[in-house]
């Protein structure tokens, strides 16, 4: 139960394309680790080198010191969850789990018991066809816990939860972590998990471009948002600071807080009709890692 | 249990709880016991009446109904066969699959097992269905249906065979194409046009036959030991003078295993070692 997956200078070439570009980071147990990253930075082609399912082109992906396709019960050290589509429709929820623990090796009693679990016990006779997104969501975390395994990697598992779902989801994975298991789950969007996780590893373009604690993640380069009438004289009070603006025309500012730019209109003699720091705050960190990577 | 007897079990109980299995069971049996029916009334008093009619003995008329099960049936196990694998593809489990049992030829030996099993389960289904009522038909009809002959029981035991290496064909081919629709028609193409012509072809000349007799349906019919295309030239005299080679019914044997083994290796070592994105 404490095992770490460890990825070591991995890469992956597809023809012209890097999609994992040199990429080294360990997930630690007994913690959530957020895995984040845009669309198409290499965040389901990593997870998959490191099932397995898809062979690196150098550099190594293990779990526990070894290779996910040397562990002899898989299932029972690993639980993944890689897409909320990968069921076949015409298969019912308990017959799913039931193949999967038959061809894992794993008890079919615990069937019964990670369908009462993810809370899918009621629908588990039904075909998986007619379930939601939601639902697909908790049978695939329950097709990740059916061997109760110290490691669990989990794709975007919280896309297209509702807001119940969201709060069931995050407290369990917390659970989870406090058992001591080694949680990594993918998103693309920060504030889906920031309230969940501990760690981050933030890639870009297949790059690492942020690793360590939720904490350590903040904008560098805090904003304010100010408004006045006229904005003219406001925005040449302000000068250089003034770095854009936002949808409704108030201006953006940087490199000064909130109460410098009021004492600034203030000397100008400006009355201002708003102003506030710019609320993005993790996500405000996470777009400039982004950003940043990309100029 | 062992890695190769997990996974049999898995994909027996992947083929089990869907509906694919039962639904190409009813068409096989309802296809099969009506080619049968057909083939056993024509040969027999019908067709005397209707001026046709022919004077193939007893046996060779029985063999020539009980084979349908395999003759007209065989494409049913391929299907399947083919299916077991390309599902896996186009509903994305082979994903789950693979994270049971990373072992990607532990996986699919388990798939070609499970095929030559639903094989033979489909070659009890279409010998009920031929022997059943082709049987039927040939005692109502006046002929002899010869149940009570052990060459009979031979030809039925050989058919399960056929119809096991037919499943294991089947997932060889699935597992090289990957794409279900583009195995499905490749199939289909195959078995209900090609292979008939090429061997309508093949029978023009005495060279072309000796290689036509390696066609896959032609060493289906000589494994079981009868065939439609193998018995034109009794039911149609002007046929007669068509060239005809056969394989004696275990070279047929080897002919089709052969096939089968060809295609599991070549698709282990190409397609099915892709990755799985």
């Amino acid at each position: 139960m404490t095992q770490a997956i460890e990825v070591d200078r991995l890469t992956k070439r597809y023809r012209e394309v890097l999609a994992v570009d040199d990429l080294s980071f360990t997930v630690r147990p007994g913690r959530v680790t957020g895995f984040l990253g845009p669309n198409g930075a290499g965040k389901t082609t990593t997870l998959r080198i490191i099932l397995g399912l898809v062979g690196a082109s150098s550099g190594r992906a293990n779990i526990g010191g070894q290779r996910y396709r040397s562990l002899v019960r898989p299932l029972s050290e690993v639980g993944a969850s890689l897409e909320a589509t990968s069921f076949h429709p015409g298969r019912t929820a308990r017959d799913h789990l039931r193949v999967q623990a038959t061809g894992g090796g794993v008890s079919r009693g615990r069937v019964g018991v990670v369908l009462e679990q993810v809370g899918l016990a009621g629908a588990a006779d039904r075909r998986v066809g007619g379930y939601s997104l939601g639902m697909r969501q908790r049978l695939g975390l329950a097709s990740a816990l059916l061997g109760d395994p110290g490691v669990l990697v989990l794709d975007e598992p919280i896309n297209g939860l509702d807001p119940e779902g969201i709060r069931w989801v995050r407290s369990l994975l917390r659970v989870l972590a406090a058992e001591g298991r080694t949680v990594l789950i993918s998103s693309h969007v920060l504030s889906e998990v920031e309230q969940v996780v501990d760690d981050l590893v933030v890639i870009d373009r297949g790059r690492s471009v942020y690793q360590g604690p939720i904490g350590g993640l903040v904008a560098s380069r805090p904003r304010v948002v100010v408004d006045a009438e006229p904005r003219a004289a406001l925005a040449a009070a302000l000068a250089s600071h003034v770095v854009g603006e936002t949808d409704d025309g108030a201006l953006l500012v940087e490199g000064i807080d909130a109460a410098e730019a009021g004492r600034i209109a203030f000397a100008a003699g400006i009355a201002l009709t708003h102003l506030a720091a710019e609320t993005q705050g993790l996500e405000g960190g996470f777009l400039e890692l982004i950003r940043g990577a990309e100029s | 249990m062992n890695a190769i007897g997990r996974s049999v079990a898995a994909e027996l109980l992947r083929v089990l709880s869907t509906r694919i299995w039962w639904i190409l069971a009813l068409v096989l049996f309802g296809y099969t016991a009506f080619v049968a029916g057909f083939l056993a009334l024509f040969l027999g008093d019908l067709g005397k009446v209707l001026g046709g009619g022919t004077d193939l003995p007893a046996r060779a008329v029985a063999d020539l109904v009980y084979a349908t099960a395999t003759s007209v049936g065989y494409v049913v196990p391929v299907l399947l066969g083919a299916l077991i694998v390309t599902s896996e593809y186009r509903t994305g489990t082979l994903t789950p699959t693979l994270l049971a049992e990373p072992r990607r030829g532990v996986v699919l030996t388990g798939k070609a097992i499970a095929a030559a099993a639903f094989g033979a389960l489909f070659g009890v289904v279409g010998l009920l269905g031929s022997v059943g009522l082709g049987g039927v038909v040939l005692a109502v009809s006046g002929g002899d249906p010869l149940l009570g002959s052990a060459e009979t029981w031979a030809l039925c035991l050989r058919a399960l065979l056929a119809m096991a290496l037919w499943g294991l064909i089947g997932v060889g081919l699935g597992a090289l194409v990957a794409n279900q629709v583009v195995a499905i028609v490749v199939i289909l193409v195959f078995t209900q046009f090609i292979e008939p012509i090429l061997r309508v072809v093949g029978a023009i000349w005495a060279w072309s036959a000796e290689v036509g007799k390696f066609l896959p349906g032609a060493a289906s019919d000589a494994l079981v030991g009868s065939g439609l295309f193998g018995s034109l030239g009794a039911l149609d005299p002007e046929a007669a003078a068509m060239h005809s080679a056969a394989l004696s019914w275990w070279e047929g044997g080897l002919v089709l295993a052969g096939i089968a083994a060809l295609l599991l290796v070549v698709a282990r070592t190409t397609t099915w070692r892709r990755d799985v994105a």
